[in-house]
């Protein structure tokens, strides 16, 4: 399945994608805790999920903790979090047996929004940055 | 691109201090205060806000006002790119795939 990457402004960063399954199992899978570890990798504990406005999240996973804050909790069309420095808006749209992705990641600026896109796609900064990685996990670990 | 580069020189200087290297370290436990930071090593709170600020600029670090102490966290996803989160999306739909109808 393709991923569809744009910048829909100058502090945006949205990625679409289409699920071969119903909205409510796509969201579900989103919330529920049982099924993080699965896809935020082996050895991820989920310390603290309260999928609620205003409730927390908190995941142990191989490459430090992971939190934030529920915004927005309507199942099972959006979901608003908090995530590290920025804010996602993740809505679900129904299109029958498939289901339309959409994330949208906001950032306080354009600096941060560009960080986050060019160290994904931009290959000596990220050589450089999986370098920075390889030596956090090495002190981390 | 050269414009981002001096964000990697910025990174590795940082790391190049065993004290910054070992605040790094108690921060991946999760969340703390400068003064928290500062305790175990019988450091000032001015000495600790200045390591704390090269890691800021390197990135690493996030700080955030709480009343009237700043609290410390590390920043290992900021930094992960669109690579990243595409791959966890695939993750993402192989859960998807090997759940459905579970419900």
């Amino acid at each position: 399945m393709s991923n569809g990457i744009t910048t829909p402004s100058e502090t945006e960063i949205r990625i679409e994608r289409v699920f071969d399954a119903d909205r409510a199992h796509v969201y579900s899978v989103w919330t529920d805790p049982e099924l993080i570890p699965e896809w935020w990798g082996a050895g991820t504990v989920v310390e603290e999920m309260d999928v609620r406005e205003g409730g927390r999240y908190r995941f142990r996973t191989a490459q430090g903790v992971v939190e934030g804050e529920y915004r927005e909790v309507d199942p099972p069309a959006r979901l608003v979090q908090t995530f590290m420095n920025h804010v996602q808006v993740l809505e679900f749209e129904d299109l029958g047996e498939q289901t339309k992705f959409t994330q949208t990641m906001r950032f306080e600026t354009m600096e941060q929004r560009d960080m986050t896109m060019q160290y994904g796609v931009e290959e000596g900064s990220k050589a450089g940055f999986a370098r920075i990685d390889e030596l956090l996990r090495k002190l981390t670990a | 691109m050269v414009q981002y580069q001096p964000d990697i020189d910025r990174a590795f200087t940082a790391l190049a201090d065993v004290t910054r290297r070992d605040v790094l370290e108690r921060l991946s436990a999760g969340s703390l205060t400068i003064t928290e930071l500062a305790a175990p090593y019988g450091m000032s709170l001015t000495g600790m806000k200045k390591h704390i600020s090269v890691l800021e600029d390197a990135h690493l670090v996030t700080t955030q006002k709480v009343g009237r102490t700043r609290v410390c966290q590390l920043v290992p996803y900021a930094f992960e790119g669109i690579s990243v989160w595409l791959a966890r999306l695939d993750r993402f739909a192989q859960v998807v795939e090997r759940t459905k109808g579970q419900q």
